[in-house]
């Protein structure tokens, strides 16, 4: 699989804030590609060097190929976004709005389209409402209508599921799954609903402070048949020195407190569990431990306390 | 492109509520304007031309006519019109900004120059709409309301009058210089727009530029009048004025002092103060692509 976003050592800096860092990154073709990092990570300054809104410190941005900064418009040509919120114009209707970023977008589109793609993001019957009376998901839903209208390769969406209801997210979830499965689009999603992302995202980009913590898929970062075991227990030492006597030894990997954490197959987990009542350590808590919540917070507190 | 881009920015002026404040204002003032002069026009003629009365026989009741009347609206409301254009103008950039829209603009495949240039030239046209509007009101309707004669223009020293069949080409070099004019105040507002991401602070910048200019320009002190008023555009902005100053025959005889059908006084002054404005825009226009093109989209 080629990819389509080649970014290498980008950096952006507002006088004396590094905003973005030496961030290397490879978006490959035909995938949902999570975006995350904390408030202020650097998540809005990266996409937005990518669509042209801010320009790079240092650093190359290749898109479908070519140089961002050599051939801006052969390449925006074929990406459509929604860039935080989705402002569009308040005094026109939903139809208008759609209809003058298909104009913007250098594309003649029939009133037919224009009406097929406000039906995808139920927004139809709509059509001639401005959009000053949209609540909040139906604002980010036109904009991802507006984003779509000249039919994009790649999309780019920045925190979609901002403020929407449980509804409207697991709409925007379904749309996104439906353009990357059933459309063969690429989307980059930025979102710090890291429970959202697991759901949809098949590739990971995790930053903070501007720099990269770490990339992958996300079949290789979370591990999906790995699990890590959170174990609280009475006495830590006494329990570590039980369990060295065991093969359970090397899925060990660290200590906090009197919480254990190891790492092991998800189908050991009962053998482990058989193990522990078998060496008669007293558990005050067995819990699995494998959701990009925890994976997310794992590398990014690593990363601050570094 | 281009053209697609300058229809876009045209519907976006025409669907903002804002865009008819200044159609609307101008048909009060010039409304305004009629109705006082229909009431009180002897008297107003009168004291206008008190001084050219000792020394000419002014017809009160003849000079009281259509061109009169738009020679007046046109005097009065060429120097608050800007702040009209400057509402409009100014909000080309930073309203989108304001607005948040500018980042969905900037991430379409069109140049940053060709939004600028897209937009004043929307704005232009919006001023060109917005001149034919007033010569309507102004001059069509003055003409149908007080009727048409010979134009009575008063200077500091003579008074000027042009015969009514040679009126018409004047007005319209002098709205056409108007539109000019108001041009480079659209530019000047484009240009504080690109610096700003709120519509306040733009339009209030240009309004008070041209309030600051025209004070100077008032100032009849030496330090200014030799020194920064001839390069001012407010200075030159008068310029249509110069439409109306026709030569006049100079020999001894019956024509002496006669006005010259046709003609245009000091024609090279027009051409000065046209080239001065051009240039004008070209500089607040070139600062503004110069700027945009380098600015960072935070909003």
């Amino acid at each position: 699989m080629s990819d389509i976003i080649q970014v290498k050592n980008l950096s952006k800096s507002f006088k004396d804030v590094h905003a973005v860092q030496d961030l290397s990154f490879k978006v490959p073709t035909g995938s949902i590609y999570g975006f995350l990092g904390q408030n202020g990570a650097g998540k809005s300054t990266t996409i937005r060097m990518l669509m042209t809104l801010i320009k790079p410190t240092n650093g190359d941005i290749t898109i479908f190929g070519q140089d961002l900064r050599k051939n801006p418009n052969d390449i925006l040509r074929n990406i459509g976004a929604v860039i935080e919120r989705p402002d569009l114009y308040k005094y026109l209707t939903a139809y208008e709005n759609v209809a003058l970023f298909a104009k913007l977008s250098r594309i003649k589109v029939e009133r037919k389209s224009i009406m097929d793609l406000l039906d995808r993001v139920g927004l139809a019957s709509w059509e001639n409402s401005s959009m000053q009376i949209f609540s909040q998901g139906m604002r980010q839903r036109l904009g991802i209508a507006t984003a779509l209208v000249h039919n994009p390769e790649l999309i780019i969406l920045d925190e979609p599921v901002n403020g929407l209801d449980p509804q409207g997210i697991a709409d925007i979830r379904n749309l996104i799954l439906h353009l990357k499965n059933d459309m063969g689009k690429t989307l980059v999603v930025s979102s710090h609903l890291l429970s959202e992302m697991e759901m949809i995202a098949t590739d990971l980009l995790i930053i903070n402070k501007g720099k990269k913590v770490i990339e992958g898929s996300i079949n290789t970062l979370l591990k999906p048949e790995m699990a890590q075991i959170e174990l609280i227990v009475d006495h830590a030492d006494e329990a570590l020195a039980k369990i060295s006597t065991t093969a359970w030894q090397q899925s060990f990997k660290k200590r906090i407190g009197n919480t254990l954490i190891f790492e092991m197959n998800k189908n050991q987990i009962s053998d482990f569990n058989v193990m522990l009542v078998h060496h008669n350590i007293h558990v005050l808590s067995l819990r699995p431990k494998h959701s990009l919540e925890d994976y997310f917070l794992e590398q990014t507190t690593e990363t601050v306390s570094q | 492109m281009f053209f697609t881009l300058l229809k876009i920015e045209l519907f976006k002026i025409s669907k903002r509520p804002r865009t008819y404040i200044a159609f609307g204002a101008l048909a009060v003032l010039i409304f305004l304007i009629q109705l006082a002069l229909k009431a009180n026009g002897d008297e107003f003629v009168g004291l206008l031309l008190s001084a050219q009365e000792d020394t000419f026989e002014i017809p009160r009741k003849e000079m009281l006519n259509g061109y009169f009347v738009c020679f007046f609206v046109l005097n009065m409301l060429l120097i608050h019109i800007p702040l009209l254009v400057a509402l409009i103008a100014g909000d080309q950039i930073s309203g989108e900004a304001g607005m948040g829209t500018l980042r969905f603009m900037i991430g379409k495949p069109i140049s940053r120059t060709q939004i600028i240039l897209a937009k004043y030239c929307a704005s232009v046209i919006y001023i060109v709409l917005m001149l034919f509007w007033m010569a309507i009101l102004g001059l069509f309707l003055s003409n149908i309301l007080f009727g048409t004669s010979d134009l009575f223009i008063g200077r500091q020293f003579d008074v000027i009058v042009l015969e009514a069949s040679d009126i018409m080409w004047r007005y319209l070099l002098a709205f056409l210089f108007a539109t000019l004019g108001l041009s480079v105040i659209a530019a000047l507002a484009i240009m504080f727009s690109v610096f700003s991401d709120n519509s306040i602070g733009p339009i209030v910048t240009a309004t008070t530029v041209v309030i600051v200019c025209t004070i100077i320009q008032q100032l009849t002190v030496p330090l200014f009048e030799n020194t920064i008023t001839p390069w001012l555009f407010t200075t030159h902005m008068l310029g249509w004025k110069g439409f109306f100053y026709p030569e006049t025959y100079q020999m001894v005889g019956e024509n002496s002092g006669a006005v010259i059908k046709g003609s245009i006084e000091n024609i090279s002054a027009i051409y000065k103060s046209s080239a001065i404005l051009f240039g004008y825009i070209l500089l607040f226009l070139g600062i503004a692509i110069w700027q945009f093109r380098k600015k960072d989209i935070l909003t």
